[in-house]
């Protein structure tokens, strides 16, 4: 097969607006594409994959029904947050689970066994690459200014923290999700502003993460993706979006910032530390123009970013899966 | 009987921000791959929420636990 029929593999739900951004892209540069959704197998998508004794390297079939893809014909890969391997309600209950952890076992490490595939991003990379502790080390590692920030369970060491940052703090959660409060729609706890005189014993119930609140001019969604690296900026018009502008979309205005020199080396120095080339960052940038890392969302969002700002990240998602860039 | 105690941080708890993205008219081109209105526009091109929350209409956003899920890791 020749390298531009090799096709390109998008793994993603079928209703993601980022992924049909990127299939847009690969459809307009005539490159193959195989786009399916994890859920799907193994109902609709048929996998046979096999290991010869001496030559490294799985050879077999993807099957959609309505597309073929060899394995070893496979050019990149974009993993898009699919959905779970849907095993068939005819399979009881503790079958059904041990059938679904056999089924994504084996689509995602067949995938990942593929040798000279690109990938955006690998996901076993993107769990290593997506806590925060580690994060604020390697960021600064790379050169890039964090927060002061303090992790603890206990209430005196964070009494401690603020009377040595002795300016406002946030809290903020160490690890994200939901939280299902009630019945109905699971919470979230967002960043936001804690005053000291409020801490206790509570505290020590599990860890805390506190911050240094950092005054910002604007923030950045700062998305890197094969060597390329877009600043969409988030100007916000009330303190609860100033906080955390997830938590008041309403009150965002969208633009676009040119990303200093030394913030693009130092981000993808980031990257490579962790071995994937995307990122979705989030900076502030102070009063005084300078840029503070607050996170990296290794398979963050971005599709909202190119439709309000215009700039061009699923057409550079393209140009790596294609292998147009390094 | 023991005190119930909620974590500090978790105090702040509150409904996430969704902002969800219209599918009215969207339908699934399997050819293409993508997801486009009846006149054969692409879904994507049209005006989209701006959340980090809903973007994939799954309620997922940046902040959740495993938006990368990787159940095989």
């Amino acid at each position: 097969m020749t390298a531009a029929a090799r096709p390109v593999l998008i793994v993603a739900e079928q209703l993601d607006a980022a992924a049909d951004m990127v299939v847009d892209q690969l459809n307009q540069r005539d490159v193959p594409v195989m786009r399916f959704d994890a859920a799907t197998f193994p109902q609709q998508l048929t996998l046979s994959a096999g290991h010869a004794s001496a030559e490294p390297g799985w050879t077999g079939v993807l099957d959609d029904g309505r597309r073929t893809t060899r394995l070893e014909d496979v050019r990149a890969v974009y993993w898009r947050r699919p959905g779970r391997s849907t095993i068939a309600d005819t399979v009881p209950k503790p079958y059904a689970a041990w059938a679904q952890n056999q089924a994504d076992a084996a689509l995602l490490n067949l995938l990942a066994a593929l040798p000279g595939v690109r990938w955006i991003n690998n996901p076993h990379h993107d769990r290593i690459a997506a806590h925060k502790p580690q994060q604020l080390t390697a960021a600064t590692r790379c050169g890039l200014r964090v927060p002061r920030s303090l992790i603890t369970n206990d209430p005196a060491a964070a009494r401690a923290f603020a009377k040595q940052v002795d300016a406002p703090l946030i809290c903020k959660p160490v690890l994200g999700g939901r939280l299902p409060v009630d019945e109905g729609r699971a919470l979230m706890v967002a960043t936001h502003h804690v005053d000291p005189e409020e801490f206790d014993d509570s505290i020590r119930s599990t860890a805390h993460y506190f911050q240094e609140a950092i005054g910002k001019a604007h923030e950045v969604r700062l998305v890197a993706v094969g060597g390329r690296v877009f600043g969409g900026t988030l100007h916000t018009t009330s303190e609860q979006a100033r906080t955390d502008w997830r938590t008041d979309y309403e009150h965002i205005e969208h633009g676009t910032t040119p990303v200093p020199d030394h913030i693009v080396h130092s981000v993808r120095r980031f990257l490579a530390y962790y071995g994937i080339v995307f990122g979705a960052f989030d900076f502030a940038v102070t009063p005084d123009g300078e840029w503070v890392f607050f996170e990296n969302n290794p398979a963050g969002t971005w599709a909202w970013v190119e439709n309000r700002t215009g700039l061009p990240i699923a057409a550079a998602h393209a140009e790596y899966l294609q292998g147009g860039t390094e | 009987m023991t005190t119930a105690t909620t974590p500090f941080a978790a105090r702040a708890a509150a409904p996430p921000c969704l902002v969800t993205t219209s599918i009215e008219g969207v339908t699934w081109n399997s050819e293409r791959q993508l997801n486009e209105y009846a006149d054969g526009t692409p879904w994507h091109t049209g005006d989209m929420a701006a959340s980090t929350t809903d973007t994939n209409l799954d309620g997922q956003g940046d902040d959740v636990s495993d938006p990368y899920y990787a159940p095989a890791s």
